[in-house]
């Protein structure tokens, strides 16, 4: 065959590929959008139908008998969609409801489905059922091949108070590389009291600077004060990403023990650090770290001045009156700052 | 001299032969180029889906752990637009952000108009001079739109505007905004997925910009898509297509996005001031400012990420004129051009990783290179024919081998485009777009290629400005369709 020919039915091949795309294109789009308005429809109707029966249970039997074999898609997505929004007695109604109509049951035939979409709504429809088969299946999907499935069974165990150790949701969830994505520590942040003390346990262990990071900020989120010892054995350490989390766990804790630790900070060889232990010598209410802060409003960097200047007007009394003396300093630098935080806090014209 | 005549031919013949095989070349490399594109662009966007299941707009409204973002708009000349514009930003669905509107010296009254409708006091914020700005000549917010900060400054352009509003911005992200776009509700929950997943990797996300002409818009929102009614406009909503569902999404993947738009991008802001924020005195100021962090990171040796998300979406509104579009396009192709030559010491440099061998790589092969090679073809080829040298039944077959390429690569296009939209395209849309992607390589193609060639001649004879762009504003796009 000569190149003529073959570029001519190149050219057929290509033409033909492109009109036989578009054509299923368009027709997948009409299909899709006759489905999607027929979906809508129903779903309407569903949702009607739901709230009716929340509020009259004993119309269930006539609320099944209305469904039609396609609607058991519909409401799965209705009911993960609606769990989210609806909360108090509605949401216990919404359970019970949910029960009724056997979605725990198919929620966990789901989890082995071979879409992880579909498996990792499941488990965040289970999170409302804490019967021990949804337990039990939950544990299961901690180890299923999807990360996201995976976050969203942890999601559920969290939620549901259920979770069996911190260590098992950190071998599953967090990677040795980098820090960890914000959802996972959301997850930890909601861990609860419950877990303090498997959480200082492991500060105490060898771990990852990334595990390190992730359980100093659920020890700061946790509101338990016997954290604060375990977190003063990280405020030096090496890893600047651990110092920082450390600070900033001790700034929600807000324990005048961390001063030690917070006026050591100030003066760190990083400027996020020293800018973080600012903000935390503020929230914590640090009169000792006046001095301190006062130097800091001559640091090179503008962030460190600032954070040391807002500090100071969180302190108060002698705080502010620091802020005074400094913006009549002769330190351009101090001047500036202390004279534009009083201005920005309405204590300056 | 017969002899000679004939060895004269034979040279011809070979030479022609030569020029053949050329082309067929070119058009293998520029076919291949495609095709990996378009598989890349395939994968790209099926992981862009996956994360959009994964992190759910409602959890991150919910959660506490999205990131504060700044959204920094430059402001010129805006007195039309700029209130609507603003209302539709401040009404955006995210837990934490605010508006940093820039009003860079304009000429207008777009100042007053702002003071006026969003009851502005002057502010005593602090801020500092991270990266390089003209002198404020002042700072307002609101009591009733507390999320609203503006700035009023001496004139130094966009760029000088977008600096202006990151060194007022005190959140881990600024996102800059066109004044004259409109941002979906949820673009912004969109568009930080990426900082969630990889919060220390990640430095810079783009969006994508959809071509608003023809679509129903209401109260600074589009509530009915839809495609331009004029022809230009339509050509242009499949050349956004293309290039942000196929260029972009591939670039994604290999890791090489070398722009990030103007109209709508995230970038961590500790980034922006480490590389020393936007450049002036250039016209490719977004590139330039990707290009920069990619040249940063890879000469530091630090892990990064720039991507691309398909379905965080920005509309604008495109020229339906010649005239604007091509200073629009010709400013465009003489910004590429000035950032090419700026960081000329990374094209096809493996220091730089896929950034600097396919990225740039590809920004001077096909866009600074390609329409000059385009154009010599237009010229030379009618020549050759003149002449009787030109073998006429294989010059058909290339061109008609081009023409099909192109609608392939355009029909792909809007496969991606499908397989990545939430929104119910109307089955009659997307077959006229596909007509429009056959109509576009007689003429529209070819002007756009000249427009081109005219920016090469700007570049060279160091044009600087940006020219005018009249829109007809998004009010008119509403009045377009029946409410």
């Amino acid at each position: 065959m000569s190149i003529l020919l073959i570029i001519w039915w190149s050219c057929l091949a290509l033409a033909g590929l492109s009109i036989l795309a578009m054509g299923g294109l368009i027709l997948q789009r009409s299909a899709w959008n006759r489905r999607d308005r027929r979906d809508a429809a129903r779903r309407d109707h569903l949702k009607t139908l739901a709230w009716q029966l929340m509020e009259q249970p004993d119309r269930f039997l006539e609320f099944q008998h209305d469904l039609r074999a396609e609607d058991r898609r519909l409401l799965l997505h209705l009911f993960s969609d609606l769990l989210k929004k609806v909360t108090g007695k509605y949401a216990d109604r919404f359970v019970r409801v949910m029960r009724m109509m056997g979605i725990v049951e198919e929620c966990l035939i789901r989890l082995n489905d071979r879409q992880w979409t579909v498996r990792a709504e499941s488990c965040s429809i289970l999170s409302v059922f804490g019967d021990p088969a949804v337990k039990m299946a939950l544990y299961r999907a901690l180890d299923d091949p999807a990360i996201e499935v995976r976050v969203e069974a942890a999601r559920a165990l969290v939620r549901l108070g259920a979770v069996r150790s911190v260590m098992e949701l950190i071998h599953y969830l967090v990677t040795e590389e980098g820090l960890p994505s914000l959802a996972v520590v959301d997850l930890f942040r909601n861990l609860g009291n419950g877990a303090v003390t498997e959480l200082l346990e492991l500060t105490r262990g060898e771990t990852s600077d990334a595990t390190k990071v992730l359980v100093i900020d659920a020890l700061g989120h946790c509101n338990d004060l016997q954290a604060v010892p375990a977190l003063l054995e990280f405020y030096a350490h090496p890893s600047k990403n651990v110092r920082l989390a450390t600070l900033l766990s001790l700034g929600l804790l807000r324990d005048p023990r961390a001063a030690p630790a917070v006026l050591l900070a100030m003066t760190d060889s990083d400027w996020e650090v020293r800018t973080q232990a600012a903000i935390t010598a503020g929230l914590i209410g640090l009169h000792e770290a006046i001095p301190l802060l006062e130097h800091m409003l001559e640091d090179d960097h503008w962030w460190v001045r600032y954070r040391a200047a807002e500090a100071l007007y969180r302190v108060g009394g002698r705080g502010i009156e620091a802020l005074y003396g400094a913006s009549a300093r002769a330190h351009r630098f101090a001047a500036e700052i202390a004279w534009g935080v009083l201005r920005e806090k309405g204590l300056a014209a | 001299m017969i002899l000679a005549f004939l060895n004269w031919r034979e040279l011809f013949l070979s030479a022609v032969s030569l020029v053949d095989a050329w082309v067929l070349a070119t058009l293998g490399l520029y076919a291949g180029c495609y095709l990996y594109q378009m598989v890349t662009a395939l994968i790209e966007a099926r992981r862009s889906l996956r994360q959009a299941k994964s992190i759910t707009p409602w959890w991150m409204l919910s959660s506490k752990v999205t990131l504060p973002i700044s959204l920094c708009v430059p402001a010129y000349n805006e007195e039309k637009t700029i209130v609507d514009s603003l209302r539709s930003l401040l009404a955006l669905h995210y837990p934490d952000f605010e508006v940093i509107v820039c009003n860079d010296g304009s000429k207008d009254k777009t100042l007053q108009v702002l003071i006026d409708a969003f009851e502005l006091k002057p502010s005593p914020r602090v801020y500092n001079l991270s990266v390089p700005c003209k002198p404020l000549r002042g700072v307002y917010s609101s009591a009733r739109f507390p999320r609203l900060t503006v700035i009023d400054k001496e004139n130094g352009g966009k760029s000088d505007a977008i600096n202006g509003s990151v060194n007022l911005s005190r959140n881990p992200l600024v996102c800059v905004v066109d004044a004259d776009s409109m941002l979906e509700p949820d673009a912004l929950l969109r568009l930080v997925r990426p900082f969630i997943a990889e919060p220390e990797e990640m430095v810079a996300v783009g969006g994508k910009i959809r071509v608003v002409n023809g679509c129903e818009i209401r109260s600074g929102r589009v509530v009915q898509t839809g495609i331009p009614k004029q022809l230009l406009p339509l050509l242009q909503s499949v050349e956004y297509i293309r290039s942000f569902q196929i260029a972009r999404l591939s670039w994604s993947q290999a890791q090489c996005v070398t722009i990030i738009s103007g109209a709508f991008g995230l970038f961590k802001r500790s980034a922006v001031i480490e590389v020393g924020g936007f450049l002036h005195n250039t016209v490719g100021e977004d590139m330039e400012l990707t290009v920069r962090l990619h040249r940063h990171y890879r000469e530091k040796k630090i892990n990064y990420k720039i991507r691309y998300l398909p379905d965080a979406i920005c509309w604008t509104e495109v020229p339906a004129s010649l005239k604007i579009l091509r200073a629009q396009r010709s400013r465009w192709a003489r910004g590429m051009l000035e950032v090419l030559y700026r960081h000329r010491s990374m094209i096809f440099s493996p220091r730089y990783g896929s950034a600097g061998v396919f990225g740039l790589g590809y920004f001077f092969i096909f866009d600074a290179v390609g329409p000059i090679i385009e154009c010599l073809g237009y010229l030379i080829i009618p020549t050759c024919w003149l002449a009787g040298m030109l073998n006429t039944p294989f010059f058909l077959a290339y061109m008609g081998l081009l023409f099909a390429f192109g609608v392939f690569v355009s029909v792909g296009s809007l496969f991606l485009e499908e397989l990545t939209t939430n929104e119910r395209t109307k089955p009659r849309d997307l077959a006229i777009l596909a007509l429009a992607a056959l109509v576009e390589n007689f003429g529209y193609r070819q002007l756009n290629t000249l427009w081109r060639l005219e920016s090469w001649y700007q570049f060279l004879r160091k044009k600087r400005g940006w020219g005018t762009m009249v829109r007809a504003g998004f009010t008119k796009q509403a009045a377009q369709r029946p409410v």
